[in-house]
């Protein structure tokens, strides 16, 4: 799953503009005839979706108010570290253990929601707002606009991901969250833009679009008013997705030793420092990439059921 | 300071301790051709090649190298070497002597030759001196030689130095040398086993950098091609070597960026020996369980402080933080308890007996007393960031270390900053750039309790960086004196004087008297790890 690409092009040839009259079922209700009325009814229904915004949501408070979680066993503070502890396994009040400074692995790996969740929130929504802009001006100006954006997206799309990510952050010294972020960002965008672009090409020969250019509307208030809220649903779709993508990055770089670095607690940082001693103490590997692989799964599954709902052809 | 790399492969050891041989009974079985040997009489080599894990050397000419002491040693011998002997070995020495202890006469065994063929003669070693001492070519040994007469000239305040020789090294005739001291050192003969006191053939002279790439040695091996870069160094048997002949038909030298990356590396057995890195110690008895040696190194491990810096000035400052340090605890827990918890300023096996316990209560871990002391001398505002150097394995023990003072001492925030590598972390001490504690450490050189004193504690030392560029005149005078005492009792009483004082202004917080340990696979045996790192003639490829 590191793969981002594979997640895009699954996603590329996907679902696009508004669906045609004969796809969609009959509205049941008659209040509820939009397409994202429709996919919420439909997404209500499914218990997986129930259990995946649910995981989501407490983990996104989790990253937000880590305190109110780590303190349950009564030792809620990741700092307070005895090294005569260290890598013990579980015990009373701490039940994840020790790592090997003798902190107590539960109250880390909460409060490294944060560094990962931020990570992921903050990548996505950099792309999103960039590939928003730049793909629909790309879509709906093309010539020289598109030709720009286009060969400019081309460019960052030869560097792999994860290769071009690694050797960029080495250039910096001191990696905080927002640099990680913007990096990986930076590798983000072509991908989404491309999509929003061939999306909003195929929105703007709609009839109705043309009809509105016919009666004199100008271009940015179509592209506004017609073209932007019909050609979304597949990035919206993607984001959701890339999210967990993104955070699997993060991990890995982090890892590597090339993303978020200490003090900063983050599960890429435990997941390395357990790797020198996890056949001692395998409890310090298992505890974070438990939580890494469940909130990654929980977007991802959020994502694609998503993209079930919003897609006509899928039902 | 090229004991600073050195650290990393961690093993120097205890003067009078021989080797540790933790790991198993492998390694003690291979005497047959060791250590003293005139080569002949070694009987046939065992022939084979093995590897051995390094990080890249930043130069390979001795004078100028600051690490690379497997690969120099593989390509030079000098006048004397200890291996895990605590007294210097004649090598390419006949003798050392002196009336004095200040005007030395070393005779040299004939013979000898270069691996191009040249022989290696008094005049190979005077060249390579006065290269090293010159000034303008800021080779990183030339402190070593500081105490030569002469040095001064080649190495004036400002300006170029208006000879290139040291007037004190006189070439008597082709096998004898001739050298005068600035001032009288009964430690002289140790002295020589240091890398700055190597010969150069003539060859070179006329390029050192061309040289540096492919250096023509005196040594066992041969270099085989060139130096690759960030990738490997091969060398041979040299056939004509008149000292002790190798048990290897050769050697690769693997260049790691990582030294956790080495020792993965021989576990799966893609490299033969290599330093073990601090964070794996917990792991070494059960990655290698018969095959890993801890040598008992004069090695202190210490925590030094940017001395130029006014938060750092009170020496309270200094001893508060020694004293809310639980070495035992961090011995344990990230060194597995291989090292000891240091009590003084230097290793505890050094000849003449080992200080143990100089340091007092300051050494003793005891949070009160050093909130306490940190109050005294008007607490602590913001952030402290503790310097060391990434890439070789410290990391967990730094972050051990800043856990300990942030807790133990109530600072709100301690944090690591590590440096890319060892050239960049020494650059950063250097430049005084450092902003809070470091990493410091000196694996003794020779088995003296000089090496130590006047290498970092001393106004001309060539590690003093690593002591936050501490300076005494009274330290300077009393390591003059304990140089010049007739015999080793009164030098060691003077060396301890000496220490005794330095502990008095406390300008490093000791924390380790640490060992060199390594580890290496089932391909070879008869591992020897001593004062001059691996012992690569003795190494049996199985």
């Amino acid at each position: 799953m590191s793969d981002p690409t594979s997640a895009i092009t699954t996603a590329e040839p996907g679902p696009a503009g508004p669906p045609a009259a004969d796809g969609v079922p009959p509205p049941s209700p008659a209040k509820s005839s939009t397409l994202l009325g429709d996919a919420w009814h439909e997404l209500r229904r499914r218990p997986l979706f129930v259990v995946a915004s649910l995981l989501v949501i407490v983990l996104l408070v989790m990253a937000v108010a880590p305190q109110l979680f780590a303190g349950w066993f009564g030792n809620g503070d990741p700092r307070v570290c005895d090294l005569s502890r260290s890598i013990e396994g579980p015990a009373s009040g701490h039940p994840f253990g020790f790592d090997k400074q003798g902190c107590d692995v539960y109250a880390n790996v909460v409060h490294g929601a944060r560094a990962s969740i931020s990570v992921g929130v903050l990548v996505t929504a950099l792309t999103l707002v960039l590939s928003l802009v730049l793909g629909s001006l790309a879509g709906f100006f093309g010539r020289v606009v598109d030709a720009i954006v286009s060969r400019f997206a081309d460019v960052f799309f030869g560097f792999p991901f994860l290769l071009g990510a690694l050797v960029v952050l080495t250039a910096f010294e001191a990696r905080s969250i927002w640099v990680v972020a913007l990096v990986l960002a930076m590798f983000r965008w072509p991908s989404m833009t491309r999509v929003m672009r061939s999306s909003v090409i195929q929105v703007r020969d709609m009839d109705y679009v043309r009809a509105s250019v016919g009666l004199g509307g100008g271009k940015l208030w179509l592209l506004r008013r017609h073209v932007l809220p019909n050609a979304m649903t597949p990035i919206m779709v993607m984001v959701t997705l890339d999210i967990g993508t993104v955070i699997v990055v993060e991990s890995t770089l982090t890892f590597l030793g090339v993303g978020l670095q200490a003090p900063a607690i983050s599960w890429g940082l435990q997941l390395s420092n357990a790797s020198t001693d996890f056949a001692a103490a395998p409890h310090l590997l298992i505890f974070p990439s438990l939580f890494l692989s469940l909130t990654v799964l929980s977007f991802i599954v959020l994502g694609d059921l998503i993209r079930d709902a919003l897609d006509p052809r899928l039902r | 300071m090229r004991m600073w790399q050195r650290l990393t492969a961690l093993a120097v050891g205890a003067a009078l301790l021989t080797v540790t041989a933790c790991g198993g009974g492998s390694d003690d079985d291979g005497d047959t051709s060791a250590g003293s040997g005139d080569g002949a009489g070694a009987g046939e080599s065992t022939g084979g090649t093995f590897s051995v894990g390094i990080d890249e050397p930043d130069f390979l000419i001795p004078g100028r190298a600051q690490g690379a002491f497997d690969e120099m040693h593989a390509l030079f011998s000098g006048l004397v070497k200890f291996g895990d002997q605590s007294e210097p070995q004649l090598l390419h020495a006949e003798s050392i002597e002196s009336d004095d202890n200040v005007v030395w006469t070393i005779a040299v065994k004939p013979d000898w030759t270069f691996h191009d063929g040249t022989p290696v003669t008094a005049q190979s070693y005077a060249d390579a001196w006065n290269a090293t001492a010159y000034g303008p070519n800021a080779w990183a040994n030339n402190a070593q030689l500081s105490n030569v007469v002469g040095w001064d000239e080649l190495n004036p305040a400002e300006g170029t130095p208006a000879t290139d020789a040291l007037s004190g090294v006189e070439v008597v005739d082709e096998n004898t040398l001739r050298v005068t001291l600035k001032a009288a050192d009964s430690q002289f003969p140790y002295k020589l086993g240091q890398p700055g006191w190597y010969p150069l053939p003539e060859v070179a002279f006329e390029d050192f950098d061309a040289f540096n790439e492919a250096p023509v040695g005196n040594g066992p091996f041969q270099i085989d091609g060139s130096w690759e870069h960030d990738v490997a160094l091969s060398v041979t048997r040299y056939e004509d070597y008149q000292g002790p002949r190798p048990n290897a038909d050769g050697i690769t030298f693997r260049i790691y960026s990582d030294t956790t990356t080495a020792y993965t590396d021989a576990i799966g057995g893609a490299v033969d020996i290599v330093s073990v890195p601090q964070e794996k110690y917990k792991q070494v008895t059960t990655d290698f369980p018969d095959s890993y040696v801890a040598f008992n190194a004069i090695r202190l491990d210490w925590l030094g402080f940017p001395l130029w810096d006014p938060r750092f000035q009170d020496p309270r400052v200094r001893q508060a933080v020694s004293m809310s340090i639980d070495r035992d605890a961090v011995n344990e827990a990230i060194f597995g308890g291989l090292y000891t918890p240091a009590t003084s300023y230097h290793g505890p096996s050094a000849p003449g007996g080992g200080t143990e316990g100089m340091c007092g209560e300051f050494c003793e871990f005891d949070p009160d007393r050093a909130k306490e002391l940190l109050a005294e001398a008007g607490g602590w505002e913001g952030p402290m960031e503790i310097w060391f150097p990434g890439g070789v394995g410290y990391d967990q023990t730094f972050e051990a270390l800043a856990n300990q003072i942030r807790q133990n001492l109530g600072i709100e925030e301690v944090t690591t900053k590590s440096q890319p590598g060892f050239v960049q972390f020494l650059d950063a001490l250097r430049n005084q750039q450092a902003t809070g504690p470091f990493r410091g450490g000196w694996g003794s050189l020779y088995p003296s309790m000089q090496s130590l004193l006047t290498s970092v504690f001393s106004t001309n030392g060539d590690g003093r960086e690593g002591g936050g560029s501490y300076a005494n005149p009274e330290v300077d005078a009393l390591i003059t004196q304990a140089d010049a005492a007739p015999s080793l009792e009164e030098a060691t009483d003077l060396y301890k004087a000496a220490e005794q004082r330095i502990i008095e202004d406390f300008p490093i917080v000791p924390l380790f008297y640490a060992k060199y340990v390594y580890a290496h696979s089932s391909n070879v045996s008869n591992v020897i790890i001593g004062f001059d790192q691996v012992e690569l003639n003795e190494v049996v490829v199985n």
